[in-house]
C-alpha cells in the first residue's frame, strides 16, 4: 500500500485538537492497575505442599479403608482340621479322606499353644503339619487352608451344630490345633461328614524341621520352657525320628 | 518509531520481571488510551472498567507478548476488543449512528482548557466532541484508532476486520464530518 494511502492525513493536528480534555484515569484506578501489575510479577508461592498434603490424606484414607476391610475379611490360615460340616452328605466325597483330619478326643481339651509367628491379620499355621497317612514315615508338606472371615463364621456355626464332634469347643479358635497323629479309622469315616472342607490352599511355605527346631530353641531362650516342650512333642509327632537324628548330628 | 520501540522494550522488560518498566509503560500510554476508551465508550464508570480490563489483559499477556508489531498497535487492539466486549455485554449495538443524550453529554462535558498551545476555541473543541460522538461507531473507531492509537490504515483494517479500502473510506468520511462540524476551526490538510 502506498504510504500516502496508509497515512491519509496528519494525525497530530487532530490529536492536539482533541487534546487531553477527556481527562485522565483517576489516581485510584492507576493504583489498582499498577498494583495488579506488581502482583502479577510476584512469584507464586510454591504450592507443592498443598498437593503433597492432599496426596498424603488420600493415601491415609485408602490405608484406613483397606485396614478396615482387612479387619472384617482378612484371610486366616487354618489347618485341615478346621473343617465344616456339610448339610449335604453326598458332597462329602468331594474332599479326599487324606485331607480331612480330626483332632483326637484326648487333644481337644488341650490348650492350644500360641502360634510361633502370628501376623497382625492372619494366623499362619503352616508349620502345624499333619501327616496325611498313618504310615507316613517321612515328613509331608504341610497343607494350609485359607478361609475368609465369612468362612470362619460358617465354620463356627457348623461346629455349633455338631456338639458331639468335639469341635464346638474349638469353634472360635483360629489358632491351630495341635499336631495330630494319624486319625483312627472310625474318625476317618466320620470325617466324611465334614464335606465342606475349605479347598483353597494357600501358598504358605511349609516349615522345615530345622526352622521349627530353631523356633523351639528361641522359645527356650525366651524362658518359655513349657511351650518349647510342647513344640518338641509336636515336632516329634510331625517328623518322627528327626529330632533324634538331629541331636546325634549336633550333640 | 523509536518511541514505539521503547514501549515494546518496556513491555519486554516487564515480562522479564521488571515492575518499574510497567510503571513507565503505563505512564506513557495511560492518557491516550484513556481518551480513546472514553471517546468510544462515553460512559465514565464503563470507561474505568474497560480501561482496567484492558490493562489487565496486557498484564496477563505479558509472557506471550512478542514485539512483532508496534506496542501501541497491540495495546489499542486490546482496547478495541475490550470496548467491543463491553458493548456486547451491555447489549449496545455498534452499528448505529450515535445520537443518544449520554454520548453527547459525555462529549460535551470535557474541560475547556487543554495543555497544548494551539489556537482552538472552547467552542470548537465542544463542537468536535459532539461531532465525534455523533459519528457512526465504525467511523469513530477508525478515526480514534488512527489519531489516538497511531494505527495505520492497514492496521485499522486488520483490527476491525474490514478491508483496507473500507477502513480508508471510514476514515475519510469521519474526517469529512468532523471538518464540517468544525468549519474554519478544522485542521488543515
Amino acid at each position: 500500500m502506498d504510504p500516502r494511502e496508509n497515512e491519509p492525513f496528519d494525525r497530530e493536528p487532530w490529536r492536539r485538537l482533541l487534546g487531553t480534555d477527556s481527562g485522565v484515569p483517576p489516581r485510584s484506578l492507576d493504583q489498582r492497575i499498577l498494583s495488579e501489575a506488581r502482583r502479577a510479577l510476584t512469584p507464586r508461592v510454591a504450592r507443592w505442599w498443598l498437593s503433597a498434603s492432599l496426596a498424603a490424606s488420600v493415601l491415609l484414607a485408602v490405608l484406613i479403608v483397606q485396614w478396615q476391610f482387612a479387619d472384617s475379611g482378612a484371610p486366616a490360615h487354618v489347618t485341615e482340621s478346621d473343617v465344616l460340616v456339610s448339610p449335604a452328605p453326598d458332597a462329602a466325597h468331594k474332599v479326599a479322606p487324606a485331607a480331612t483330619m480330626e483332632v483326637p478326643a484326648e487333644r481337644r481339651d488341650e490348650p492350644h499353644a500360641p502360634p510361633p509367628s502370628v501376623s497382625s491379620r492372619a494366623i499362619d499355621l503352616s508349620h502345624f503339619e499333619t501327616p496325611s497317612t498313618p504310615a507316613a514315615a517321612e515328613p509331608v508338606p504341610a497343607r494350609t487352608i485359607t478361609v475368609t472371615g465369612q468362612r470362619k463364621q460358617e465354620l463356627e456355626s457348623a461346629r455349633e451344630r455338631l456338639p458331639d464332634s468335639g469341635f464346638a469347643a474349638d469353634a472360635a479358635a483360629i489358632a491351630p490345633p495341635p499336631p495330630t497323629p494319624a486319625p483312627a479309622p472310625a474318625q476317618a469315616e466320620s470325617s466324611g461328614a465334614f464335606d465342606n472342607l475349605l479347598s483353597k490352599e494357600s501358598d504358605a511355605i511349609p516349615r522345615t524341621p530345622e526352622d521349627w527346631y530353631a523356633e523351639i530353641e528361641a522359645l527356650r531362650a525366651a524362658g518359655r520352657i513349657q511351650e518349647a516342650d510342647e513344640e518338641v512333642t509336636r515336632l516329634e509327632a510331625a517328623y518322627p525320628g528327626w529330632l533324634e537324628r538331629h541331636r546325634q548330628q549336633n550333640p | 518509531m523509536e518511541e514505539r520501540d521503547a514501549d515494546a522494550q518496556l513491555m519486554l522488560r516487564y515480562a522479564a520481571g521488571d515492575a518499574r518498566a510497567f510503571e513507565e509503560l503505563y505512564e506513557r500510554n495511560r492518557a491516550g488510551l484513556w481518551r480513546f476508551i472514553r471517546r468510544l465508550v462515553r460512559d465514565a464508570a464503563a470507561t474505568d472498567d474497560v480501561f482496567q480490563e484492558c490493562w489487565s489483559r496486557v498484564i496477563g499477556s505479558r509472557e506471550r507478548y512478542r514485539p512483532t508489531a508496534r506496542f501501541t498497535t497491540w495495546l489499542y487492539r486490546i482496547a478495541h476488543n475490550c470496548c467491543m466486549d463491553h458493548w456486547r455485554k451491555s447489549g449496545r449495538r455498534a452499528t448505529h449512528e450515535t445520537t443518544d443524550d449520554d454520548a453527547i453529554a459525555a462529549a460535551a462535558d470535557a474541560p475547556a482548557s487543554g495543555p497544548f498551545a494551539i489556537a482552538v476555541t472552547d467552542e470548537a473543541r465542544g463542537r468536535l466532541g459532539l461531532a465525534l460522538a455523533r459519528l457512526p461507531d465504525e467511523q469513530r473507531i477508525a478515526f480514534l484508532l488512527y489519531v489516538e492509537g497511531g494505527l495505520s490504515v492497514a492496521e485499522i483494517a486488520e483490527q476491525t476486520g474490514a478491508g483496507a479500502e473500507t477502513a480508508k473510506s471510514r476514515l475519510r468520511y469521519a474526517v469529512a464530518r468532523l471538518k464540517e462540524a468544525l468549519g474554519d476551526d478544522a485542521p488543515a490538510e
